[in-house]
């Protein structure tokens, strides 16, 4: 029986898939044409590839050197990460659990700090980090990601910690358990969600970050993946299969982490911002 | 009913978002730089651009650094009105 609500959800399912098919041709193009060796490209773009081969694949791994950038960027990310989350929720965890005057001035700067935009910092650091000597390194890259994430992931915890009741600490710190303890076996096990929140934001972030690196790092080996990327499409653009099979392997990485981790990013984010 | 009950309490999540949308937007750099790489004759180059091109490709640091300065005011004023206005429409669940 179709009823009026059943047409009308029919309808909706139906520009919906249309946005849906709208959306990916771009990533369906790329990913059947990265399958097909360049002549069967140049004759017909859009047909589905005769047989599956791999060897765009292999030749582009080996020309990128892809092992390397992704060892780098996965290097850069994980080490920013662990100084982001484990100073950030010490960070948070006095600022909400301490009535000191300065913990308010000090909140108000992290969140004006987050307005500020890159844009006005680069060209500073560039210079300041180019007389130091410190061009070409991946730990100060770490240093300043760290600075930057640091608003962001405070502010996410603070709003996080606030919803978490006190009676598990003050049980534990009457039984003698020291502030540094108590906060690393007890309220850090419970923050879990927003963790795993803010490493979700924070990872693609920095993994797709192209401009501070194409700042920083200059030499070849150094590179992160989209910088990576980028030299190498601007390179190859006329071998449009090999540059498609270069595409296919920098967007891999992140779409694995995202898909393992998806669901925790809109509650999360919703739960730390509302408090 | 729904521009009344729903849109109302849906607010606090319209001014986060919006803040983290439009400030994301303005430091927009690498989708302008593969796409159009500054179009042609710089007609489609974005602030983020503009500042970078100006301060290392022209070697004019003291300019560059001047242009991302009022960047950064611009943005603020942005972002502060923003926040604040949508505060004030934010409504407590009942």
């Amino acid at each position: 029986m179709m009823t009026q609500r059943r047409i009308n959800s029919l309808i909706k399912q139906f520009f919906a898939f249309l946005f849906l098919v709208f959306m990916l041709l771009p990533f369906f193009l790329v990913l059947i044409n990265a399958l097909k060796p360049r002549i069967e490209i140049i004759k017909n773009p859009m047909a589905l590839p005769h047989a599956l081969s791999l060897a765009n694949f292999t030749k582009a791994w080996v020309t990128m050197k892809f092992g390397t950038v992704l060892m780098n960027t996965a290097y850069i990310t994980a080490f920013s990460q662990i100084l982001l989350i484990v100073f950030g929720a010490m960070l948070s965890y006095m600022l909400v659990r301490w009535d000191f005057k300065a913990n308010k001035i000090i909140f108000t700067v992290l969140i004006c700090a987050m307005i500020i935009p890159f844009q006005s910092l680069m060209i500073p650091f560039v210079s300041i980090f180019g007389k130091l000597g410190l061009m070409n390194s991946r730990t100060a890259l770490i240093f300043f990601y760290m600075g930057f994430g640091m608003p962001m992931t405070t502010f996410m915890y603070h709003g996080f910690m606030k919803g978490i009741s006190r009676e598990m600490e003050e049980a534990a710190l009457i039984d003698g358990c020291s502030h540094f303890y108590c906060f690393w076996k007890i309220v850090f096990p419970n923050l879990k969600p927003i963790t795993t929140t803010i490493l979700i934001v924070n990872i693609l972030w920095i993994w797709n970050d192209f401009l501070l690196p194409s700042l920083v790092l200059i030499k070849d080996k150094n590179r992160t993946i989209p910088l990576s990327t980028f030299y190498f499409f601007g390179e190859y653009t006329a071998e449009l299969g090999l540059a498609m099979a270069a595409l296919i392997l920098s967007v891999l990485p992140v779409v694995v982490i995202y898909l393992f981790l998806q669901k925790q990013i809109v509650t999360g984010v919703m739960d730390g911002a509302i408090k | 009913m729904l521009q009344k009950i729903k849109i109302p309490m849906m607010v606090p999540a319209f001014t986060i978002t919006l803040f983290l949308t439009l400030r994301k937007a303005f430091m927009v750099y690498d989708v302008n730089l593969s796409l159009t790489k500054g179009g042609p004759y710089n007609t489609t180059e974005l602030i983020s651009m503009h500042v970078y091109n100006e301060a290392f490709l022209n070697q004019n640091m003291g300019p560059g650094q001047a242009k991302a300065f009022l960047l950064f005011i611009l943005v603020a004023v942005i972002a502060v009105a923003q926040v604040a206005v949508l505060k004030k429409k934010e409504v407590d669940a009942i």
